[in-house]
């Protein structure tokens, strides 16, 4: 870094000492070129203690966004790092500008003995030799494991949420949804005003799609589309929740393991939650059975919405019931792994991992007006008749707007 | 340039007067100035008693064990007791009718399974069994038990957050049955001696400058098994707040179980992350084979039935603790552990670090990135 320095100096000394010795015979002054030759360099000493300086200036300003970026809270927090850094950042721009006035004089003044024409001084950051250097320093293999922890430290908050959500993680795989809900499955939400702007809600849905794809659409749909951006939380089933990676993945970007307390107390909380009613039953819907739903439940999300006064709203999802078009459910080597079912589609176990990509359909999210349970009191989740006729309503709801959705779809893929 | 607030003099020269100051309450419950002690060798108890023997209005603490405490002190009066054999219960109630004591306690209870699985029963189950008698006979009036929240065990059916009235479970490894055994005579003791106010502390893993139970141990190790692909959230206390807690109850006259556990959660991997050691994910199928391997040949101190609490969930809720209680803890979970690790550190190159000197001033502010939900 600093040879690259010296090298740019002696180079721009180089030229400029060139351009005056041509000057020297025009002039034919030795006492003035003498004195023109001392005003040059100390020109270009200037010059050079003014590039030292930023270059120091700048990898010290690297190093603390660094380490304020790294989540390395080991000798001062990070607003005090911002901090440091601002005030680095402006008495670099002090330095900077006086330095270049004093060169700018010099420059000036050896330019009044000769009309000489220096190149505007092309400021490169070092960016390409950090790099270098970064690279160098990371291939030290004494130096892996340190920079393991690091990386892995970089991709997950400081502090989760008392559920498991980490920002910092949601923030680095929202690309990928976000490419699947505009670019792959094209989705289109309709009634994204029904969801209250802010309070708990409880937003109930049909189930479908071996993976809760459906539910982090959803996700995304009231992140992008509604008004206030809010974050939402969604159920998911136990056996999905304990597979390895995939549970404690979901997690991290906003899954909470399906169970009264846990909805209970997210509402509690004042968010809005995705539940699944149909749960297991849903997700591994055979493709002849599509768009038919099953049994919702015994009416637990009934009793949610009772006992916390949230308002319900219902949302039918169309399209999802294609991306895994499942035609049989495997369930011997399934029970060996601890698993309900392994599906059969006409791609998973034959083309191997590659049959997991879900199949790009058109998809539809219909959010239903919300529907306000509080008039009967939390009294009534005890009234076991009004708990599952009121559960029987909303599924006849959702299953009455898919139907109508399905009469005016043309095709699968383009809706 | 660092804007880090510092402590002033005058703080920093008498914290425990404000501390005392602050954790007597006169009015809430009677002033216990005699006070007997069980398990006080433990490294929780060792911490319950300095902070006992440090107050002004306890006058005498007697401790019943097998093993005189580490701490000397006037105030301190030990008594051998092996709580295990018969006839523990009618000397522990003479000790306690003679001295006239109306508070007790009970610390011999085990933080975690260790490589001596039978005297660990007897010591809790027997024990507490004995200790329970000499209460009956000595017609106490307060009895503070230090639990642990790992009774809840750790079942993939677990709530984020378990509350005091879940039921527990008696299944599952041996360290939790047998906690789970002593949960159950409190609670059957609890209802048929109304006049002695038992009250449960069930504390998360206590983690902190100074801590060397299994979880502590777990992430100082060289090498740290993990369960490949599962990273549950976890849950600690630091040992300031679990004394804290401990000296609360113990003047308080709340009755019934308590969750006592740090400020929020944190997720297994990152606090192996911080920890900067080697993790090594062993499969699922192969996983308790492996972790009792390790365990026989001491590589780890983590039998196999340590297992599932890598795997699942076991997070108390500390809602009923901060309302009737009054405990609010000052660290996080990860400020514990950092504590922990920060302390490790400065032990590798010689020094050593009393308990609360280490960890962050600062206690955690809400909008430090973190939102609180629940």
């Amino acid at each position: 870094m600093h040879r690259a320095v010296e090298d740019k100096g002696s180079s721009r000394m180089s030229k400029k000492n060139t351009s005056p010795s041509s000057g020297n015979t025009e002039t034919s002054s030795t006492r003035k070129s003498r004195e023109q030759e001392d005003l040059l360099s100390l020109s270009s000493n200037v010059f050079k203690v003014r590039r030292t300086l930023l270059e120091q200036f700048s990898r010290i300003e690297r190093d603390m966004e660094k380490r304020a970026k790294m989540n390395r809270e080991q000798f001062a927090s990070r607003e005090e790092l911002n901090s440091v850094i601002d005030r680095l950042h402006s008495f670099r721009g002090e330095l900077d500008s006086v330095l270049l006035k004093i060169e700018e004089r010099i420059q000036s003044s050896a330019d009044s003995f000769q009309a000489l024409q220096t190149e505007p001084t092309e400021y490169t950051p070092a960016g390409g030799q950090g790099s270098l250097d970064e690279i160098v320093t990371g291939l030290n293999p004494f130096n892996l494991r340190r920079k393991y922890h690091e990386f892995s430290l970089s991709l997950r908050s400081e502090e989760v949420d008392a559920f498991g959500f980490d920002p910092i993680f949601d923030r680095f795989v929202r690309p990928i949804f976000e490419f699947l809900y505009t670019k792959y499955w094209r989705v289109e939400t309709y009634g994204i005003s029904n969801i209250p702007r802010n309070g708990a809600c409880l937003m109930v849905g049909n189930h479908s799609g071996s993976l809760p794809y459906d539910a982090t659409m959803l996700k995304m749909a009231v992140l992008k589309e509604h008004p206030s951006h809010r974050e939402v939380r969604f159920m998911v089933e136990d056996f999905l929740f304990h597979f390895p990676f995939l549970g404690s993945m979901m997690n991290r970007f906003g899954g909470v393991r399906a169970s009264q307390e846990n909805a209970q107390q997210l509402l509690q909380a004042q968010m809005p939650v995705v539940v699944f009613p149909e749960g297991v039953k849903g997700l591994g819907k055979l493709y002849r059975d599509k768009y038919h739903l099953a049994r919702f439940g015994r009416g637990g999300f009934i009793r949610l919405c009772l006992r916390t006064g949230a308002p319900l709203v219902p949302v039918a999802f169309i399209g999802p019931e294609e991306i895994h078009p499942m035609l049989a459910r495997e369930t011997f080597f399934a029970s060996m792994m601890g698993i309900p079912y392994v599906p059969i589609t006409p791609t998973f176990p034959w083309l191997g991992p590659a049959g997991l990509i879900p199949l790009p359909s058109k998809w539809f999210i219909h959010i239903l007006p919300p529907i306000d349970l509080s008039e009967y009191g939390p009294e009534a989740e005890k009234d076991r008749v009004l708990v599952y006729r009121l559960a029987q309503r909303v599924k006849n709801q959702i299953q009455e707007v898919i139907v109508e959705q399905l009469k005016n779809r043309r095709s699968i893929w383009f809706g | 340039m660092s804007k880090r607030p510092r402590k002033s003099p005058e703080e920093n020269s008498n914290p425990e007067q404000d501390e005392r100051n602050d954790e007597l309450p006169p009015t809430t419950g009677e002033v216990h100035s005699k006070i007997a002690m069980t398990g006080a060798s433990s490294f929780r108890g060792h911490l319950v008693l300095k902070r006992l023997a440090e107050l002004p209005h306890v006058r005498e603490i007697h401790v019943f064990d097998i093993k005189a405490p580490i701490l000397q002190a006037p105030k301190i009066i030990f008594h051998r007791v092996d709580l295990t054999r018969d006839g523990a219960d009618d000397l522990i109630a003479s000790l306690l009718l003679k001295n006239d004591i109306k508070c007790l306690v009970h610390g011999a209870l085990f933080s975690g399974p260790g490589r001596n699985g039978s005297l660990r029963r007897e010591v809790e189950t027997i024990g507490t069994f004995h200790i329970l008698n000499a209460l009956a006979e000595a017609k106490l009036e307060r009895c503070v038990v230090l639990g642990d929240t790992f009774v809840y065990g750790a079942h993939s059916q677990n709530p984020n957050f378990i509350s005091e009235s879940h039921p527990l479970k008696s299944a599952g490894p041996d360290f939790v049955r047998a906690r789970v055994d002593v949960e159950k005579q409190l609670i059957e003791f609890a209802k048929d001696y109304p006049n002695c106010e038992v009250c449960t502390l069930r504390f998360a893993p206590i983690l902190g400058p100074n801590s060397t139970n299994v979880r502590a141990r777990y992430f100082l190790a060289g090498i740290i098994p993990k369960v490949l692909g599962y990273d549950p959230l976890l849950q600690f206390i630091h040992e300031d707040d679990a004394t804290a807690a401990a000296s609360l109850a113990i003047f308080s006259n709340a009755r019934g179980t308590f969750n006592t556990v740090g400020k929020g959660v944190l997720p297994l991997s990152t606090g192996i992350h911080m920890s900067g050691r080697f993790p090594v994910p062993v499969a699922t199928p192969v996983c308790k084979t492996v972790f009792s391997l390790g365990f026989m040949m001491r590589i780890w101190d983590l039998p196999s039935a340590m297992v599932p609490f890598f795997q699942y969930l076991c997070v108390a809720d500390g809602h009923k603790a901060e309302k009737s209680l009054g405990f609010k803890p000052r660290y996080s979970s990860r400020q514990a552990l950092k504590a922990l690790i920060e302390a490790a550190r400065l032990r590798s190159v010689g020094f050593s670090m009393p308990s609360s000197a280490l960890g962050e001033e600062k206690p955690l502010q809400p909008d430090e990135g973190f939102v609180r939900v629940y």
